[in-house]
C-alpha cells in the first residue's frame, strides 16, 4: 500500500486536481448540481498547487532522466499554455470586447502576470533544490540556441502569414480586427513562437542528437 | 541530424573504475543528464569536455573517444 502512495502518485493527483480545478474555475457553467464552480474550482486549483509544489521540493532520491533544463521548459510549455487558455476565455466572457477600462478586461494582464510570477517562483524553487549540483551545462545551452532558432524561424512564418492574410482581406471580413484584438493577438504570435520554443527545448532534450 | 562518427567508451571506462554517473558529472561540471546523453552517443562534447572527460577517466583522449573516418564508415 504505501508503495502505490509515492512521491510520483501525489505527483500525478496534484496535477490532475490543477487541471480540474482549472477547467471548473474557467470552462464550467457557474453551478453544476448546486455547487458553484468558480469557487471550488479555485480551491481545488490552490490544494493542487500546493501538493504539486510539495511534491516537487521534496529531495530527489535520484536526479531521474529529467534534468532542470527540461523541467525548466516543461514549467514555460504550461504556463504558456495555460495563459493563452485564460486570455481565450476571459476575452470570450467579456464578449470579445473592446473597452479596456472594464473592470474584467483589466484583470487580464493581472492574471497572466500573477501565473508568469507563479512560474517564475517554482523555477527558482526547484533550481535551488540541490543547491550544489550544477542544473546547466553546455549541452544545455547548446538545445537552447537550437530551440531558439526555431521559434525564431516559427515566429518569422507567423508574422508574414498574419500580415499577408490581414492585407490581403477585404474590409468587411476584419471588423473583428480593433485595437484591443489587434493588440492580442501580436501577444497570441508571440505566445505561439515561445510554445514552439519551449517544445523544440523538450523535443531535443528527449531526442535529437544536439 | 548528420550521424556522427565519434564514439565513446565513457560508460565503459565510468564503471571500471566504479564511478557513479553523477561523481563524473560533478567531476567535470556537467549534469549528470549530459553524461546519461553522452554514453547513449545522443551528445558529442565539446572539445573542452572531452578534456574534462578524459582527465576524469584517467585515460587518454584517443582511449575514451574513437573516430572513425568517413571512408570507412560509409
Amino acid at each position: 500500500m504505501r508503495s502505490l502512495i509515492n512521491t510520483r502518485s501525489w505527483l500525478a493527483a496534484g496535477i490532475a486536481g490543477m487541471v480540474i480545478g482549472g477547467w471548473l474555475t474557467l470552462f464550467a457553467a457557474n453551478r453544476i448540481a448546486g455547487i458553484e464552480t468558480g469557487l471550488l474550482g479555485s480551491l481545488l486549483l490552490s490544494a493542487s498547487s500546493w501538493l504539486t509544489l510539495i511534491q516537487l521540493l521534496r529531495p530527489a532520491r535520484s536526479s531521474g532522466l529529467a534534468g532542470f533544463g527540461e523541467k525548466q521548459s516543461w514549467i514555460g510549455l504550461g504556463v504558456t499554455l495555460l495563459s493563452a487558455a485564460y486570455v481565450i476565455t476571459k476575452l470570450a466572457a467579456q464578449g470579445w470586447s473592446n473597452d479596456i477600462h472594464a473592470p474584467g478586461m483589466q484583470r487580464i494582464p493581472l492574471g497572466v502576470i500573477g501565473l508568469l510570477i507563479g512560474a517564475a517562483v517554482l523555477e527558482r524553487l526547484l533550481r535551488h533544490r540541490e543547491p550544489d549540483a550544477i542544473v546547466e551545462d553546455e549541452r544545455d545551452h547548446l538545445i537552447r540556441q537550437r530551440a531558439a532558432r526555431i521559434s525564431h524561424g516559427a515566429l518569422i512564418g507567423l508574422i508574414i502569414t498574419a500580415s499577408v492574410t490581414l492585407g490581403l482581406s477585404p474590409v468587411e471580413r476584419l471588423a473583428f480586427a480593433t485595437p484591443v484584438m489587434i493588440a492580442y493577438g501580436l501577444i497570441g504570435l508571440l505566445a505561439l513562437g515561445e510554445l514552439m520554443r519551449y517544445a523544440s527545448q523538450i523535443w531535443l532534450y528527449r531526442h535529437e542528437r544536439v | 541530424m548528420t550521424p556522427t562518427t565519434i564514439t565513446n567508451r565513457i560508460r565503459e571506462l565510468r564503471q571500471a573504475r566504479g564511478q557513479t554517473q553523477e561523481e563524473l558529472a560533478q567531476r567535470c561540471h556537467v549534469t549528470r543528464q549530459t553524461i546519461i546523453a553522452l554514453e547513449a552517443g545522443r551528445y558529442a562534447p565539446s572539445l573542452e569536455l572531452a578534456f574534462r572527460l578524459a582527465w576524469a577517466l584517467q585515460a587518454s583522449l584517443e582511449t575514451v573517444f574513437t573516430w572513425t573516418p568517413p571512408d570507412t564508415a560509409s
